[in-house]
């Protein structure tokens, strides 16, 4: 990959280079993300590639380098709502209020790492995405707030939501497993 | 506030959410055991959720993504090549037209300045003389003081000399000084040869224009152009140029 840097050095600008240094830097961050988004490798790999090289034309208008990765996130995040948007939106499963304020133990310790990436796979869309800028890849409410073009309070509300969703789906999981280990 | 709320007002539901906000719902959580064990167990899956594996883009896909990115360079700069090139050849071939248009004015034909002597000539009737006298030396006491430069009257052979008077050859001061010879009237224009388009020979160079014989040379520095309806060949003999 490096070699491939000295070649696009020797003929392009100096913001060229910039862009795949940090390109790079946050390439595997983007590339999960958008897995998370598609839950397909190929969709992903699409995704990623539509936004680098959009992010690419537009690299000189980005004044404040410090937020390129908020920043190509938001054009990947972009893309991929306009992709999707005249498919039906996943719906948004109904919360109960036992869903939010149970006294079940989820027994975190005892899940298996598949078992809470395939709960977070099947999360609601905004929820998930959500969830992977927030907890996955650390953003702050704000950032994400501009990523997703929505206010801050929904941010929050769409977390708080998004984690007794995915509570849920875990409690239900684990309930599903000890059945089937009864019978 | 109740165990939602709570939560809720914790997990940054409400940004706006006052400091009294908070410390009501610290202080619920702080006397409500399963509101400390549901945020506890929220901690420890959302570490989960951070140490999941994170599946990581093929080497592959990397290679093909930097190539076509590589490629999208590749092509701005070429484009960007292509449009300075033409920017510098658009520069490169005004400064050259400008260049010539430049010399063209400076080294363009005088027949320009030969129409405007001849036309002058015509106008000139002897009531327009500012001072009339037959002796080049009064002639040229009446020039002294007048024009930035010596001029000196000479005699033309087979003319009278008639009078003489100051006027303008392409914005710079002339003194045109008049003869005549049978009917025909002889203009002879005096004039700094330096900024006028004029022929840098030394030599006399003849030319006709509507029908009017103009002989003009260079000498110290000092445009000469005789204008006539004389026949060109006299007119050089009269200037004993020939």
């Amino acid at each position: 990959m490096r070699s491939l840097f000295k070649n696009s050095k020797s003929r392009g600008s100096d913001s060229g280079d910039i862009y795949e240094e940090l390109l790079l830097a946050h390439l595997e961050a983007l590339y999960a993300f958008a897995l998370r988004l598609t839950r397909n490798q190929h969709a992903a790999e699409d995704l990623v590639q539509e936004a680098a090289l959009k992010a690419l034309k537009a690299f000189g208008k980005l004044r404040e380098k410090e937020r390129f990765k908020s920043w190509i996130f938001q054009i990947l995040r972009n893309i991929f709502l306009d992709q999707h948007s005249s498919r039906s939106a996943e719906s948004l499963e109904d919360l109960q209020e036992s869903d939010l304020i149970d006294g079940e133990s989820l027994l975190v310790e005892r899940l298996l790492n598949e078992e809470i990436s395939d709960a977070l796979d099947h999360l609601p869309g905004d929820y998930r995405v959500v969830l992977c800028l927030s907890d996955v890849e650390g953003f702050a409410q704000k950032e994400i707030s501009e990523i997703l073009g929505c206010p801050i309070g929904t941010v929050g509300s769409r977390l708080y939501r998004g984690r007794a969703l995915l509570r849920r789906k875990l409690i239900r999981l684990r309930r599903k497993g000890s059945q089937e280990g009864k019978s | 506030m109740n165990c939602r709320e709570a939560q809720e007002v914790l997990a940054g539901s409400f940004p706006s959410a006052v400091d009294q906000q908070q410390l009501q719902a610290q202080e619920h959580v702080r006397g409500c055991e399963r509101c400390q064990s549901r945020l506890q167990e929220d901690m420890q899956l959302r570490s989960r959720v951070r140490d999941l594996a994170r599946e990581k883009p093929s080497a592959e896909f990397k290679e093909k993504l930097f190539t076509e990115i590589s490629r999208l360079r590749w092509q701005k700069t070429a484009r960007e090549r292509r449009f300075q090139f033409r920017l510098a050849a658009t520069a490169v071939i005004t400064l050259v037209l400008l260049a010539v248009g430049t010399l063209w004015y400076v080294h363009r034909s005088p027949s320009n300045l030969v129409d405007y002597l001849v036309e002058d000539h015509q106008e000139n009737l002897p009531g327009r003389f500012m001072t009339m006298s037959s002796s080049p030396a009064d002639i040229e006491r009446w020039f002294d003081g007048k024009l930035d430069f010596p001029v000196h009257v000479r005699m033309v052979r087979g003319a009278e000399l008639v009078g003489a008077r100051l006027c303008r050859v392409e914005n710079t001061q002339a003194a045109l000084v008049f003869y005549r010879c049978r009917s025909n009237l002889i203009s002879w224009f005096i004039f700094p040869q330096k900024g006028l388009r004029t022929s840098s020979d030394t030599a006399p160079t003849v030319s006709v224009a509507r029908g009017y014989s103009v002989i003009q040379w260079n000498d110290k520095g000092l445009t000469h152009a005789v204008v006539s309806e004389l026949e060109s060949g006299e007119l050089l003999a009269m200037l004993a140029l020939k």
